[in-house]
């Protein structure tokens, strides 16, 4: 079992096929993508024991929405601790952790649902199935760039589209399970956490076993690095600790946690919001479909963003997502008091492709930054700023909102200082983008570069 | 090129079943959640 988990082992022979290594990482991130449909788990788990409603003794909302923000917490902890050994071990080792621990995670759980045990379900899926996320998430990422060094935002794109597309699979899915196992004693949430965590670990499992690593020095074939390299391109490696003592790290980091901030409070909010500000235009059947086309885009984003990335460059895709963004953010106002529906939801879903997109083109752009060799570990390290601004994004939309409506501001305008509030913050996500230059020499590792197989792109053009 | 591996390299066909075996699902929740969006334009 060891030598069946070990780097050397997955190395390709001549002639594999690197199309093979995108649908292993698919196979991670579409089932760990399931975390932002866990809330359709919450009103069934708040009458486990009323089953029809709920009686004292059951699970409050309040106390279950922990399950989700533990999850959260522990996915950007083990990102960010595990990112140097998954390196070490290899991606095959990292995708089985995973998929012990996010399988496990959700059979654990189901004990706790038949228990009535909330701790074991806070232990099983919000502590044990959040590691699994973390590294099943950075698992494939170092993987997809080594084998796609021509196009390494496209890769890793297809990868990260995955989580976006595990919501659409996971909500479906585990609605449809309950209505199938539900019975006149239960709401079926149990068997459903069984059988989820049956078929994911199986499916992660699959993903594991199909994933290969490239030779050292391989190269696409056909494949001809750029003879002038671009000034953010480095052909050297920075060290994961050393990376921390760059100003680059720290202007991604923000850059990623603005970007994201002003996206997550919408998606959070996005039901809501939407009968709010266009009243009797968007009723609560459309706003659901609102959302689901919101997920649907964050998901496009993902791979649309990032491959676009590798002409681009990634720096001018990060402008794009900080000007055009304000520019939709600053229109929904006006948009939504035209109460023309089409337009409001072009605006909503475009901000929220480059949502995604911000997501999906940050491991290329680190990538860039810092060489291929602690790629990973390094964006196990930036994942902190999801965390934060999963904290801070939904916080900044939510209060902004009492603050209005307490203030005596009709609900339909209640959001307009919130849209400004965002374009601020993307006006300094800009700006730290437009701060970012090459990572000085003295920070590279003295004797290991990329070897050939990680200069500069062909048609990455960033120029600073 | 080196020659480390100790695994065969997968036929071709199987790169198309794992192709299918992840756009299946995908698919499935895709054509889902587009089904919910209706109500929005209709």
């Amino acid at each position: 079992m060891t030598s069946l988990l070990s780097k050397e082992r997955i190395i390709a022979r001549p002639g594999f096929n690197r199309w093979m290594v995108p649908p292993a990482a698919l196979c991670i991130h579409l089932c760990i993508g399931q975390v932002y449909a866990f809330s359709v788990f919450n009103l069934p788990m708040t009458r486990l024991l009323g089953v029809n409603e709920q009686t004292p003794a059951d699970w409050k909302l309040t106390e279950l929405g922990w399950i989700f923000s533990l999850a959260i917490v522990f996915l950007g902890l083990a990102a960010a601790l595990t990112g140097r050994w998954l390196e070490r071990v290899g991606p095959r080792k990292a995708m089985f952790l995973a998929a012990f621990c996010f399988g496990g995670g959700l059979m654990i759980s189901a004990i706790g649902v038949w228990a009535h045990w909330l701790w074991l379900i806070y232990l099983g899926y919000g502590v044990i199935g959040g590691i699994g996320i973390g590294i099943g998430y950075i698992s494939p990422v170092s993987t997809l760039i080594k084998w796609f060094p021509d196009r390494p935002g496209m890769a890793t794109g297809m990868a990260i589209m995955g989580f976006g597309g595990g919501a659409m699979i996971g909500a479906p899915l585990a609605t449809d399970l309950m209505d199938h196992f539900a019975s006149a004693q239960s709401a079926g949430v149990g068997a459903t956490f069984l059988t989820m965590g049956i078929i994911y670990f199986c499916f992660m499992c699959l993903g594991a076993l199909i994933v290969r690593l490239p030779p050292e020095g391989w190269q696409p074939e056909g494949y001809t690095p750029a003879e002038t390299s671009s000034k953010l391109i480095t052909t050297a490696n920075v060290d994961v600790d050393q990376s921390l003592k760059t100003p680059q790290f720290y202007l991604v980091w923000l850059v990623l946690f603005l970007n994201v901030s002003a996206g997550i409070g919408v998606l959070g909010q996005a039901s809501a919001m939407s009968q709010e500000m266009m009243p009797g235009k968007i009723e609560a059947a459309a706003a659901a479909g609102f959302v689901g086309l919101l997920s649907v885009f964050n998901m496009a984003g993902r791979f649309f963003w990032a491959s676009m990335s590798d002409y681009l460059g990634r720096k001018h895709t990060y402008t794009i997502f900080f000007v055009l963004g304000m520019g939709l953010y600053a229109a929904v106002p006006p948009v939504a008091s035209l109460g023309n529906v089409f337009l409001y939801v072009l605006c909503y879903c475009i901000i929220i492709s480059m949502y995604g997109g911000g997501f999906a083109t940050v491991p290329a752009y680190l990538k860039d930054l810092f060489g291929t060799m602690h790629v990973g570990a390094i964006h196990g390290r930036l994942l902190t700023a999801w965390s934060a601004a999963g904290v801070m994004g939904p916080v900044l939309v939510n209060y902004l909102r009492e603050m209005q409506i307490e203030a005596g501001v009709a609900k339909a305008q209640a959001y307009t200082m919130t849209m400004y509030i965002m374009v601020a913050l993307l006006l300094i996500g800009l700006i730290c983008n437009l701060k970012i230059r090459a990572v000085h020499s003295r920070h590279h590792l003295a004797d290991r570069t990329d070897e050939g197989q990680d200069r500069s792109f062909d048609h990455a053009t960033d120029n600073t | 090129m080196q020659q480390t591996t100790h695994e065969d390299t997968p036929p071709t066909w199987q790169l198309g079943l794992v192709w299918v075996l992840v756009l299946i699902p995908l698919g499935w929740g895709l054509a889902q959640t587009l089904g919910k969006a209706a109500p929005l334009f209709f």
